[in-house]
């Protein structure tokens, strides 16, 4: 299952920028700094020791795959019908994602980077047109107002750096490939890039108190007085990010299964059961 | 088998069942607030339609009461066949007697509904009712847009303002409007400390200064035998340490009659500054004048 480094580089960017978005209100400058310094170190650890391959590891990562099903496809959820599909109901929309999720994920690994790589030329395109967007509402004065206080330090820093290494894990072992540096800077460069534009246009104090930082700057997009309320469109790039983060989850439990279950019918009724298990955990949460 | 449960199921997303017609949306362009015996009173300015021939929206006022600002929605729709639409937005009116709890409930109300958009203009008045009645929204945001790009008297105050200076205790400043025969601006009002302070016109100018908030504005300084030096303001910045403001005026002499030299303007101008702002803070003010224009040939 090898892949190439340009795809892993851009899955991971996309994986820790979707875990990164979801988690914006509890990252704060230093926490952004120790937790990816944390999660650097552990990583680099994780690719001397090997991490991957001790049967613990890979049933850790099963168990937090479906954890991480459960409380996010309850999230995303919760978001859709927040910004885009108002009339709808949470249950609805989780059976869909799931069920795409797991039609996509059975399709195998090749399939699911090649569909993420395709989405990665929208999905970067729209970013940086949304940088472009908010460039007018930047506020410098707000560079002053950067706050360097946090609730509990060590907490968001462990958060920020297990999101980091759950990202790792969902791709370097499982294609068997090298992990490199420059993808682990890369993909810092691009949330430190978007975090100090999130703080530029809002302030430190609102970025706080929003749900979702990054969809409210672009409410403030008006360009002559003809394109405005596009945060829309920027919902669908926030809703993309993430579900490639819980499409490679469910990859992780696949994975695990295939390695310790021969037959293909038992994979594909766990595989059933589990999903259907996330499916009613993540609509009573 | 798998395709067709496929499509069957995109056919529950094509968007048909929650469709709604735009004559069936109440859209909202405009609201004031004001509590009375501890419940809130609203009027809501609603888009009716559109005059064919002069394309202005007609706007409809309704009034409702509630405990809180969702139960004044619901109260709306009692009255209204159609469903609240926030997005539009772009004018808030409250008075005096929206204070801490009442902000904080409002607060709330912006911060968790995704449909509004919080660039909306906030300003008080004591009369709300007047207001919306005899005005719209389109004229009153001119209004202290162009009055704050030419005059400086004004401040755009908009609902991110308000949440974040609320949030950070800092005192928030609205535009004061008051309705006779016309709109008028009546300066500012400050909220802090659960309490709101009345500026008067000309003070809301100097106040502007320390908030570094001067676009433009005109000064004229008369001289013996009615002859005068206008000055026009063209940009300021205004920077705050501890102890000190730092203002820096770009000034244009527009009529310089009085024969006056470079420095004597200068001179002229910053003592107009100082006594004027003396009474705003206690803090050592440093100004400094950029001129030009025509002093030299007059």
């Amino acid at each position: 299952m090898k892949t190439n480094k340009i795809e892993n580089r851009i899955t991971y960017i996309i994986l820790t920028f979707a875990c990164f978005l979801f988690n914006f209100k509890n990252i704060t400058f230093l926490s952004f700094l120790f937790g990816s310094l944390l999660a650097l170190l552990f990583i680099f650890i994780a690719e001397k020791t090997n991490l991957y391959h001790f049967k613990l590891t890979k049933f850790l990562m099963f168990l937090l795959a479906i954890f991480f099903l459960i409380f996010y496809t309850n999230k995303l959820s919760y978001f859709i019908t927040d910004n885009i599909l108002r009339e709808y109901s949470t249950i609805l929309i989780s059976f869909t994602i799931l069920l795409t999720i797991f039609i996509l994920g059975k399709k195998g690994y090749h399939t699911i980077i090649k569909v993420i790589l395709l989405a990665s030329y929208f999905l970067f395109f729209f970013s940086l047109l949304g940088v472009f967007l908010t460039l007018p509402y930047i506020n410098i004065e707000n560079i002053t107002n950067i706050s360097l206080k946090s609730n509990n330090l060590f907490l968001e820093s462990l958060n920020y750096a297990f999101l980091l290494i759950y990202s790792y894990f969902l791709i370097y072992p499982i294609t068997k490939t090298k992990f490199h540096i420059k993808d682990f800077f890369l993909s810092i460069f691009y949330q430190l890039f978007t975090f100090l534009l999130v703080i530029f246009v809002l302030g430190s104090n609102l970025t706080k108190l929003y749900q979702y930082p990054y969809i409210v700057i672009f409410k403030k997009v008006n360009l002559i007085g003809f394109i405005q309320r596009i945060e829309i469109i920027f919902s669908m790039n926030y809703l993309f990010f993430f579900f490639f983060l819980l499409l490679l989850s469910f990859y992780q439990i696949l994975y695990f299964l295939k390695k310790y279950i021969k037959k293909d019918k038992k994979i594909n009724f766990f595989l059933i059961l589990i999903t259907i298990f996330i499916f009613f955990l993540s609509t009573i949460l | 088998m798998k395709k067709i449960f496929l499509i069957l199921i995109l056919f529950l997303f094509t968007g048909c069942s929650s469709y709604i017609e735009l004559n069936d949306l109440a859209i909202i362009n405009a609201i004031g607030i004001e509590k009375v015996n501890n419940t809130y009173k609203m009027y809501a300015s609603i888009i009716m339609e559109t005059d064919k021939e002069t394309t202005t929206p007609k706007t409809t006022i309704y009034e409702v009461t509630g405990v809180n600002l969702n139960d004044m929605l619901n109260q709306l729709t009692l009255t209204l066949n159609k469903k609240i639409y926030l997005s539009h937005l772009d004018l808030f009116l409250l008075n005096d007697t929206i204070k801490t709890q009442e902000f904080t409930e409002i607060i709330n109300f912006f911060l968790n509904n995704n449909e509004t958009r919080e660039d909306f203009l906030v300003i008080c008045s004591k009369n709300i009712k007047e207001l919306l009645e005899k005005t719209n929204y389109g004229e009153i945001n001119d209004l202290v847009e162009i009055n704050r790009q030419e005059a400086s008297q004004a401040i755009y105050t908009t609902m991110y303002d308000v949440i974040n200076k609320f949030t950070l205790q800092e005192p928030i400043y609205f535009t004061n409007l008051e309705i006779t025969e016309h709109v008028k601006i009546k300066g500012l009002k400050v909220f802090l400390n659960n309490n709101y302070q009345e500026i008067l016109e000309n003070d809301s100018l100097f106040l502007n200064y320390l908030l570094n908030n001067i676009n433009t504005y005109k000064y004229n300084y008369s001289c013996q035998d009615n002859k005068f030096l206008y000055l026009n303001i063209l940009a300021s910045t205004t920077n705050e340490n501890e102890k000190e403001f730092f203002i820096a005026n770009e000034l244009k002499v527009i009529t310089n009659d009085c024969n006056l030299k470079k420095d004597e303007i200068n001179d002229i101008f910053t003592n107009y500054l100082k006594t004027n702002l003396e009474k705003f803070t206690e803090k050592k003010l440093t100004i400094k004048n950029t001129i030009r224009g025509l002093y030299e040939n007059k």
